[in-house]
């Protein structure tokens, strides 16, 4: 449905601002991405968990493993303060750029909430 | 078929993940989970199990793209995160080990080599920081240890300060009541006498014993562990403490406790005093030795006159003060001038400069360079020599590492070119020859510490007459010192060959271009360099052994043979056992005295014309001189008939010392008296040879003052005689064991000393020699492996196999020339400092060591390389040459 330098490219964005609602685990991230996107995003799990670990890994978010009483235990994300920071940035980045768009192709772009 | 089992389809799911690093454990867990909330999901919705699973399994993605993005992460967070680093960094220490291991195993020469001396070297380590460390840690077991400190003094005397530990009597108290930074002094006075306890079963057990008597304080102040009783038993006037040692010894397994002891405190009185105490003197952690703590109230008691109780002329051994914070020290010692004047304005012979103050850690340091018998402690020499004879050898062994490594490096060469072929940068073979290395020098130092344990420091204990034990668990500091020991040596033996190695270019090696180890300088100069070593400590122990013998021919001044001494109980006996004795036709004369040359004598300030100098003194009897033999110069000795009243016999050295042309008649006072030189005798050996002949005069007293008595026994009659005064002996005191001893013993123990410097050379040069021919063997056998092909030609053109030995190890004979050529020089040298620094009385150094030295040396190296021979021999050159 969406091309994928336009997956890659919101990739990052897309997960800090999921975050930014609270905790969350992987499947569970999923699951949102495809009810926001009325089944038309689906991210793939093994894109997914590496990409949490490399936000992990910069420091956007944290985890803690949650205990589970069938089978392995669960990780939860959280974003960190460096996260928000970052999600902030991103934001800043992508209402500019909604600007320009708005301008050329008419405010319809805008969601009609 | 088998119903669906989703956890074993999980299972067999994660296994193909498992054995990839780019998945850790948690990884796994976490897509784990996922497929189980998918899984219920999707069951959730209608599908059962199994496709469930499947499509669980497929929306996961495929296992390459998996693969693919979790090896990205974890390459970007290898670049990061150290923790993840370090389990890379393990499994390629586990290769390295690994490596290691193989590479020991295939060189078993080099590695066995390797070992042994590092782990000699590391055993000799081990044992000089545990004789070491006790000293360090010496009296740091009393928890007032930093706050304890021992007052001192000091004095001028012949232009020189010199410095006292001992005290005024009154001092310690005094310092108590006024100042307010002492909370406790406490006076230590050392006393010698027989200690008797009659055992139950009515034997007697006696010995001379260490007494001290101490301020009740003491106990208190100091930290001894109390094995028995409390700290507060020295209260009571009539109790006594001891030690642990001394109630093994006179009370074996029976309980001490409320036993009571006889100490003879003077001839004629004797006290009872009752066990209220046993204490551990930590005799492994104390540089204080004593046996007995009596209450310091005894010792007021037994001064003569009531007035020297609060005297200043008078002084105890020491005096400790316990301050209330360490830092006082300085404020008491601000405050000390009106102590000083005190003592001055009684004591006019004796006058302070200073009072002094050392923490009780610091007091095994000083108490070589104090006067005073406070502690006792090995001579800064010592260490110093021990030290360096540890460091030597473990330089030693770390010769012979780098030697073969770099001559076993051959071996490695295409191993190293195809390394470096396939990518291996040069830091990767250097930590990889240098895990090899640390691993060598963990097995050494292992197989050292028990090296240590087993033979070294029980052989160094026997050597040197200490009891020193290696404490795993008391100290972490041993913990320390070894880790630490393990990086100094696996670097300090293993950097320049992992360098070097790894220096390499690939293409030369491969194409057999790179040559090495045999023309190596380094090699060389370590060789010789070892050798150097090994003549120069085999030099110094023949010429101590040399130097022990020359010592024992020395002529002591007098006639030491046929000398019998018996020490008296009461001066009082001597004239009836003499009397009885000269009717023994083996006796030749009879003498009593006070001192006796080599083992007792006192000190007198002479004042000569105004000018101030120290000087032995010997208190004797009439005959003394006579039977002693001592050789006169000039004038005449004290005679039996004639009333000596001031007039005394001196030493070559005091009429030196004085620079006299006509000693006789001259004078000089000591403590007012004045005396006048009647004769002067020839130098004599009082001290034993460390020491020079100090000045020394000899004045007559009378035969109530006499503590031995001295006989000179007809020459071949000396155990007849022995025996016939032990009965004499015998009527006298029944109950007192007879202690009479041949006066050519009297430096034994000094001898033995000697015996024990030579010792600790000899065991030296022996584990010199032992790692310098160590490396000598590993590096001919490397040398014979390396060049079986010349051999091979050369026996085969028609070669005697002596011809090919010589050959083939020219050079390491013209390198033990070279080694004896510079050793011989410096050990020259260095030999007559050495000698200076031990004895006053030495040797000159001839060629004797010298020859004997490179005779030893070189018959060892001639034997070491003699072992190649069988490897020639055994060379047979079609095999050799086919191989190529």
């Amino acid at each position: 449905m969406f091309s994928k330098p336009l997956v890659a490219a919101s990739l990052e964005p897309l997960m800090l601002s999921l975050l930014s609602e609270g905790e969350m685990y992987g499947y569970q991230i999923i699951q949102r991405v495809k009810a926001l996107s009325d089944g038309n995003l689906v991210w793939n799990a093994s894109k997914l968990y590496p990409l949490l670990h490399k936000l992990e890994n910069k420091g956007l978010v944290t985890a803690v493993w949650q205990m589970s009483t069938d089978g392995p235990n669960r990780k939860y994300y959280r974003l960190t303060t460096k996260g928000e920071a970052a999600l902030a940035q991103h934001q800043q980045e992508w209402r500019a750029y909604n600007a320009i768009l708005v301008q050329l192709w008419g405010p319809n772009l805008l969601p009609t909430d | 078929m088998r119903p669906f089992d989703l956890n074993r389809a999980l299972s067999m799911w994660r296994r193909a993940y498992r054995f990839n690093p780019a998945f850790s454990a948690r990884d796994l867990d976490e897509l784990e989970r996922h497929l189980r909330d998918h899984i219920r999901h999707l069951h959730a919705e209608g599908l059962d199990l199994e496709r469930a699973f499947h499509e669980a399994v497929f929306d996961l993605g495929d296992y390459r793209t998996a693969d693919y993005e979790y090896r990205k992460v974890l390459w970007g967070k290898m670049r990061r995160l150290p923790t993840d680093y370090l389990d890379q960094s393990l499994a390629m220490l586990r290769s390295y080990i690994r490596l290691a291991y193989r590479s020991l195993r295939r060189n078993k020469t080099a590695a066995v080599i390797n070992l042994t001396g590092l782990s000699i070297a590391i055993g000799v380590l081990v044992v000089c920081f545990v004789f070491v460390n006790r000293w360090f840690q010496v009296e740091r077991f009393h928890t007032n240890a930093d706050r304890i400190f021992v007052v001192g003094h000091t004095v001028e005397r012949d232009g020189d300060e010199q410095k006292w530990v001992n005290s005024p009597l009154p001092l310690g108290p005094a310092m108590q009541a006024d100042l307010p930074q002492v909370e406790q002094a406490v006076r230590f006075e050392r006393y010698s006498t027989t200690v008797s306890y009659v055992r139950p079963d009515g034997e007697r057990v006696a010995d001379r014993q260490r007494l001290v008597f101490v301020d009740p304080a003491f106990l208190e102040v100091f930290s001894y562990p109390m094995v028995q009783g409390e700290t507060s038993a020295l209260t009571d006037l009539n109790s006594v403490v001891i030690t642990q040692t001394f109630a093994n010894k006179y009370f074996g397994t029976d309980d001490p406790l409320g036993a009571t002891l006889d100490v003879a405190l003077t001839p004629t009185l004797t006290r009872s005093y009752t066990v209220r105490g046993v204490l551990d003197r930590r005799p492994q952690a104390s540089s204080i030795p004593f046996d007995v703590l009596l209450p310091f109230q005894t010792y007021d008691d037994l001064l003569a006159d009531e007035a020297d109780r609060d005297a200043w002329t008078q002084s105890v051994t020491a005096t400790f003060l316990l301050l209330r914070t360490p830092e006082d020290v300085d404020a008491v010692a601000a405050q000390m001038d009106r102590y000083l004047a005190l003592h001055n304005a009684v004591a006019s012979e004796w006058i302070y400069t200073a009072f002094t103050f050392d923490n009780l850690r610091d007091l095994w340091r000083i108490v070589q360079d104090v006067r005073g018998e406070i502690a006792f402690a090995p001579p800064t020499q010592i260490f110093i020599l021990i030290t360096v004879i540890s460091l030597l050898l473990l330089t030693l062994a770390c010769f012979n590492y780098v030697n073969v490594a770099l001559s076993t490096t051959q071996r490695r060469l295409i191993e190293i070119g195809i390394r470096k072929t396939l990518g291996g940068e040069k830091r990767h073979l250097v930590v990889q020859f240098l895990t090899e290395n640390v691993v060598l020098c963990f097995l050494a130092l292992v197989l050292g510490v028990m090296l240590a344990q087993a033979f070294l420091l029980p052989g160094f204990n026997a050597l040197t007459g200490t009891a020193l034990v290696i404490d795993y668990w008391g100290s972490t500091q041993l913990w320390w010192f070894l880790g630490a020991a393990l990086v100094v040596v696996a670097m300090a033996s293993g950097m320049y060959p992992a360098f070097h190695i790894a220096r390499f270019e690939p293409i030369a090696i491969l194409r057999d271009r790179q040559r090495l180890g045999h023309t190596s300088w380094l090699t060389r100069s370590l060789l010789t360099g070892q050798f150097v070593l090994a003549f120069i400590t085999m030099f110094a122990s023949i010429a101590l052994v040399q130097n022990a013998q020359y010592q024992a021919q020395q002529d002591w001044g007098y006639d030491k043979e046929h000398l019998l001494m018996v020490p008296l109980e009461e001066a009082r006996h001597y004239g009836p056992l003499a009397e009885r004795l000269q009717q023994n036709p083996n006796v030749l004369q009879v003498a009593g005295t006070r001192h006796n040359f080599g083992e007792n004598w006192g000190w007198a300030t002479l004042d000569v014309d105004g000018i101030q100098m120290e000087s032995v003194r010997f208190d004797v009897g009439t005959n003394y001189l006579a039977a002693m033999n001592v050789r006169l110069r000039e004038g005449r000795m004290f005679e039996p008939d004639r009333q000596e009243t001031n007039g005394v016999v001196v030493n070559e050295a005091l009429v030196r010392a004085r620079g006299w042309t006509a000693p006789i008649g001259q004078t000089f006072r000591v403590d007012g008296a004045l005396y006048t030189v009647v004769g002067v005798l020839e130098d004599f050996h009082f001290f034993a040879f460390r020491h020079t002949i100090r000045p020394a005069f000899l004045r007559l007293i009378d035969e109530a003052a006499y503590t031995t008595l001295v006989l000179r026994t007809r020459p071949g009659t000396a155990v007849q005689t022995y025996d016939a005064l032990a009965e004499t002996w015998a009527s006298f005191h029944p109950d007192v064991p007879f202690n009479g001893y041949f006066q050519d013993t009297v430096f034994d123990a000094y001898f033995a000393g000697n015996r024990r410097t030579v010792n600790v050379f000899a065991a030296t040069a022996t584990l010199t020699l032992f790692l310098s021919v160590m490396g000598l063997f590993g590096l001919a056998a490397q040398n014979v492996a390396r060049r079986k092909r010349e051999i091979g030609i050369r026996k085969v053109l028609g070669a005697h196999l002596l011809q090919v030995l010589g050959l083939v190890n020219r050079s390491f004979l013209v390198m033990i020339v070279v080694a004896f050529a510079i050793a011989a020089p410096l050990a020259y040298t260095g030999l007559g400092h050495l000698l200076d620094a031990f004895y006053a009385f030495r040797m000159p150094i001839g060629p004797d060591p010298f020859v004997a030295a490179f005779a030893l040396i070189a018959l060892a190296a001639l034997a070491t390389i003699a072992t190649q021979f069988r490897a020639i021999a055994h060379a047979n050159p079609a095999d050799v040459l086919r191989a190529e």
